[in-house]
């Protein structure tokens, strides 16, 4: 069997910025597997950033520290490696690209992302089948499938396909940056089942939200509150509550 | 008292001699004074410099023109071409087929009528007010093409192709087509036009097409110009459009060290609309340039330009949209908006969007951009695991996807070969 390290995510003393502006201040996290763990705090603390920097995104800057996946430096990996080890960001402003349908997206990523992964690629009738089972579960019109990747999808829509994807992609670690924002509160129902139903003891998942709401449909396992950078307080579910009664002035 | 010779022979003067010598020996020199008028008036002003604006971004100067000969006649065995007629699968009965000028195949279809010459356009106003030098040359040398009229009412559902091919194996070529299309009164068709210069030796083609269409006339031109050598490709396209006429498509430009296309349209009717595309694909040292000018003579006219082009390398691409509303041509409608992606950061894309407004009560809009692919969304696919150099293909399809959204299946396939190049 192949080695397991003792937690899926482990991220140590992390500083890291944006033109040489430091925005994360000494990050220390672990996640284990089959955990969900809330990221909540106010704006400008950094939750974005973490988020982006987990999937490689450009343009930021490391100082000092590490983060672990799976017994690999992360920093090493290109954005697509992300992917293809099993890393997944749902984005808070998913990007719309007209003139590529969505189902040509969803088959080039899952198709890619099974080839990089020594799977074999699906051809179009069996990728066809399984997509339809899946939207049908998050209640997606099949119509989205066929238009322009996000052009002019409302926020839900939106949403919905970001959760669609994560169910097809199949990672390990799903990181969902502000998935509730912008969502009414079908929507919001909605996409919960849906990473509900992704949940197992094999997936784990971060949160990132400002709002206590998401996490009365999807309960995490740890809270994390995070201020200028820096978690300055975690807890159990429990934490959410409190911090929905005191705001986050008296941390 | 004779005449004096010049010490230094003017440009095109052996080749001239040697097509004058041969249509004498022909017996076909009814036409020799007219060329020789039309090589006179091309003297008269010579090759065009890029310090004139309509010609500033394709500079010909480095082009030895002295040196391309007119091909030599029935020098065509069977030659075997494999594209771009197998790829495209034309219907034999409704195509054209040039090769070096000579015409190869012609349609045996009795759904339209074809004309050896383009005579019949005599008879037809021609608001065009600017004669390129080209088209003199052209007049000068010109030799067969495709002319075709397009009976009252006929409405052909198959697309008819003029394809030309031009190929220099050893002595730099050049080639003269001429096309002439007469859509009459409530015709419609689509019009498949190809430019190909093949793997070789220097080529320069000049080409002219004329389109007339009459009332109510529509026509689809789908219009490809494409060099795999850094040739010299010139086209001219004269449109001219009587009264609720359509006329509509795409041009395409990609390859070649001169490859330039100038279109005149005249929407001399109420209600004649104009709405193309076109799109520029340039890479290495490449240069591509579209001239596109659209003249609102009449009232309630409308047109709608929207040109992309996408550089790669240390190519160059040049757009110049120019819309003329003419006094009087008043509820016009026009837009012209022009695009340009970049792909590297010595590439290079020129625009230039041109209004000249002489009427009132119009509605009128230009836009232009250049810019390279968003880092964003190139981040979020990469994110579900496409890879860089696929992101990239599905970006640059997002970019053209409007101008080729409307391109006939068979005619899709060969664009998108061109395009996954990039």
């Amino acid at each position: 069997m192949a080695f397991s390290p003792a937690s899926l995510l482990t991220i140590q003393n992390l500083h890291a910025g944006v033109d040489n502006t430091p925005i994360l201040q000494g990050i220390e996290l672990s996640i284990g597997y089959g955990q969900v763990h809330a990221i909540m705090g106010p704006n400008g603390s950094g939750k974005s950033t973490l988020a982006n920097l987990l999937a490689r995104k450009n343009g930021y800057e490391v100082y000092q520290g590490t983060i672990t996946y799976l017994a690999e430096d992360l920093l090493s990996f290109s954005p697509e490696e992300c992917a293809w080890k099993g890393i997944f960001l749902g984005f808070q402003y998913p990007v719309s690209i007209p003139g590529v349908s969505n189902i040509q997206f969803l088959k080039s990523a899952v198709n890619a992302t099974r080839v990089a992964q020594g799977k074999p690629p699906l051809d179009a009738i069996d990728f066809l089948n399984m997509i339809k089972e899946k939207t049908a579960k998050l209640d997606m019109p099949s119509e989205l499938l066929y238009r322009s990747l996000n052009d002019g999808f409302s926020g839900g829509e939106k949403k919905r396909n970001e959760i669609l994807q994560m169910t097809l992609l199949e990672p390990k670690l799903a990181i969902l940056d502000e998935t509730d924002s912008g969502l009414d509160i079908d929507a919001l129902k909605a996409v919960a089942t849906g990473v509900n139903n992704f949940r197992n003891e094999n997936r784990s998942i971060i949160l990132i939200t400002h709002y206590q709401r998401l996490l009365d449909y999807i309960e995490p396992d740890f809270i994390h509150v995070m201020v200028n950078g820096k978690i300055v307080k975690s807890g159990g579910k429990e934490l959410a509550s409190t911090l929905e009664e005191k705001g986050y002035a008296w941390l | 008292m004779s005449v004096i010779k010049p010490l230094v022979p003017e440009l095109f003067h052996s080749a001239f001699t040697s097509l004058e010598a041969s249509l004498i020996k022909s017996g076909t020199p009814s036409d020799l004074e007219m060329r020789k008028q039309a090589l006179a008036a091309f003297h008269e002003v010579g090759i065009p410099s890029s310090r004139l604006e309509e010609w500033k971004y394709t500079n010909l100067s480095r082009f030895s023109f002295d040196s391309f000969q007119l091909p030599p006649k029935n020098s065509t065995k069977k030659v075997h071409l494999e594209l771009p007629l197998e790829l495209i699968k034309a219907d034999p009965a409704q195509c054209w087929h040039f090769y070096n000028g000579e015409c190869l195949q012609r349609p045996t279809s009795d759904s339209f009528i074809i004309e050896n010459s383009g005579a019949l356009l005599a008879g037809y106003p021609n608001k065009r007010e600017n004669v390129n030098r080209f088209q003199l040359l052209n007049q000068a040398f010109g030799h067969e093409g495709a002319h075709l009229v397009l009976p009252k009412g006929c409405h052909l559902e198959e697309p008819i192709y003029i394809v030309h091919l031009s190929h220099s194996t050893e002595t730099p070529l050049m080639v003269h087509p001429k096309n002439t299309i007469i859509a009459k009164e409530n015709s419609r068709a689509t019009l498949i036009e190809i430019y190909l210069t093949l793997d070789g030796a220097l080529t320069f083609s000049n080409a002219t097409t004329h389109i007339q269409l009459e009332k109510g006339a529509h026509i689809s031109h789908y219009f490809l110009q494409r060099s795999l050598t850094e040739s010299v490709q010139i086209s001219d396209i004269t449109v001219q459009q009587a009264a609720s006429s359509d006329y509509r498509g795409i041009a395409m430009l990609t390859g070649g060290g001169a490859n330039r296309a100038t279109f005149q349209v005249d929407l001399n009717g109420p209600e004649a609309n104009c709405h193309f595309k076109t799109l520029e694909l340039a890479e290495k040292q490449q240069k591509t340039d579209i001239f596109f000018t659209v003249s609102h003579h009449q009232p309630s006219t409308s047109s709608n330009i929207l040109a992309r082009s996408i550089v790669k390398d240390s190519a160059r691409s040049a757009f110049t949209g120019k819309i003329i509303v003419k006094p009087g041509a008043i509820a016009t409608q026009a837009s012209l908006e022009n695009k340009n992606l970049l792909l590297s950061p010595t590439a290079e894309a020129m625009t230039r969007p041109l209004l000249e407004i002489y009427a009132d009560d119009i509605q009128c809009r230009h836009g232009a951009t250049v810019g390279f692919l968003d880092e964003e969304a190139l981040f979020y696919l990469k994110s579900r695991g496409i890879p860089d150099h696929e992101a990239r293909q599905l970006l640059i399809e997002s970019f053209i996807s409007p101008c080729i959204q409307d391109i006939p299946g068979p005619l899709l396939s060969l664009v998108q070969e061109v395009i996954h190049g990039y």
